[in-house]
Order: structure tokens, then C-alpha cells, then sequence
């Protein structure tokens, strides 16, 4: 299977992440809408708190999509060790990093909420929501290490092509 | 003591390339057509930018030369 270049892997995951930017813009256009609309309805706080956490993960989800893109566009075009992927890796990371602590508040809130009342539902979604924290947080430090060893790999690269 | 070399520290390896060239009456195309390299990466060891030198490449430049290692390369700390 062809992974580089064009008409391979990293151009059709190019056009996944596509779709996915166009979705996730649309989701988040309608979700303004749907929350100036229901806003008073929503009475208690912490559901305030809630929607204001899951909305600000998905505007930092769409700098991640955007920088994915920009890594496999340079992967369609084999350009692999750029330093502007560092860069794209380092906001992704953040990203990342950002999201899962956002979604631990989000559990946090969840649980606030949900303390004294008998319904499971809401220990149900803290876990769910602890889970997502968790896949972000150990995703975030995957592309630490990952943004590490591209710069190493730049380095010997340069240092090859300066080996005459 | 460590006299590990390390990244951004100054060179104190010259070449000097051009002093040999000038000696031979050879120009950096004749050189770089003779060992068998492009011309931008003759640039790159005549300025010193390199980081590494092939011994096969310095063979072919001494050959080429008609000279050692020693009269190409240069420690001046």
C-alpha cells in the first residue's frame, strides 16, 4: 500500500480529515444557533458551564483537524521531515493537551451536578467524559514524543545532506 | 574533559580548498565534474558549511588535486 505521495494513504486520509473539518464547522455553526435559541431554557449553571467546555473542545478539535491536514498534505507531496510539521505537531499536542483537561473539568462539572441526586446517568457521563480526558491527555503526550524524535530525524537529515 | 562537539559551536576545521585550486589552476565546475558531485555541495565544503566529509569524497579531491589531506584540510582552533 502506498502510504506517501500522491493517490496514497496520507492523500485519502487528506480528504477524510476534510469531510471531517467541513462537518465539524457545520456541527458548530448549528450548536450557536441551537444554544443562543435555548440558552434561557436551560436553567441550571453547571449546563451552562457544560455546553461552554464541549463547545470550546471542538473549536480547539478543528485547529487539530487543520494541522493534520497540513501534515498529510506535506505527506502527499513527500516532503516528510519539514520543520513546519514540527510546528503543526507542537499545536497539536497543546491541543490535545488542552482538550483533556477541558474534558476533566467537564467530569468534574458533571459529577457537581449530579451529586445528591439518585440518577446514574450523571456518573455514567463523568466517566465517559473522564475516558475522552484520558485518550486526549496520553494522545497529547504520544505527540510529544513523536515531535521529539521528527526533530532528531530533521537533524540527522540535515546533517546527512551536509555530508558531502 | 569532554571534547564532544557541539551543534551551533564554531568549526575549527577549515578547507581550503580554494588555496589548492588557485595552486592547480583549476576551477570549482572542473573539480566538481572530475569527483563526481554538484557544484552546490563543492560550495558547501569550500565554505565550510559542512558537516562531514566522506572519505571516498576526500579521495577523489586529493586524486583530483594531486595533494594529502592535510593540504585541503586545516585546524585552527
Amino acid at each position: 500500500m502506498k502510504v506517501l505521495g500522491k493517490r496514497s494513504l496520507s492523500s485519502a486520509i487528506n480528504i477524510f480529515l476534510m469531510i471531517l473539518l467541513i462537518s465539524c464547522i457545520g456541527c458548530l455553526t448549528y450548536g450557536i444557533f441551537y444554544i443562543s435559541m435555548n440558552w434561557n431554557k436551560l436553567m441550571e449553571i453547571n449546563v451552562h458551564l457544560l455546553l461552554c467546555g464541549v463547545y470550546l473542545s471542538g473549536i480547539i478539535s478543528l485547529i487539530m483537524i487543520i494541522e493534520f491536514m497540513g501534515i498529510f498534505q506535506s505527506l502527499k507531496k513527500e516532503k516528510i521531515f519539514d520543520n513546519e510539521n514540527i510546528k503543526r505537531l507542537k499545536i497539536s499536542y497543546i491541543s490535545s493537551i488542552i482538550i483533556g483537561i477541558l474534558y476533566v473539568i467537564i467530569s468534574c462539572v458533571i459529577i457537581n451536578t449530579g451529586l445528591g441526586k439518585i440518577e446514574i446517568n450523571y456518573y455514567i457521563l463523568s466517566f465517559f467524559a473522564i475516558i475522552i480526558a484520558m485518550v486526549f491527555l496520553i494522545f497529547g503526550v504520544g505527540l510529544i514524543v513523536l515531535t521529539e524524535i521528527y526533530k532528531k530525524a530533521i537533524l540527522y537529515k540535515e546533517e546527512n545532506e551536509l555530508t558531502i | 574533559m569532554n571534547l564532544q562537539y557541539k551543534e551551533g559551536e564554531r568549526m575549527a576545521i577549515i578547507v581550503n580548498l580554494d588555496v589548492m585550486l588557485a595552486k592547480r589552476k583549476m576551477s570549482s565546475s572542473e573539480l566538481a565534474e572530475k569527483i563526481g558531485i554538484t557544484q552546490a555541495n563543492l560550495s558547501v565544503l569550500k565554505t565550510n558549511k559542512g558537516k562531514a566529509i566522506r572519505f571516498s569524497t576526500l579521495n577523489s579531491i586529493c586524486e583530483a588535486l594531486d595533494c594529502t589531506p592535510g593540504d585541503i584540510l586545516e585546524y585552527k582552533k
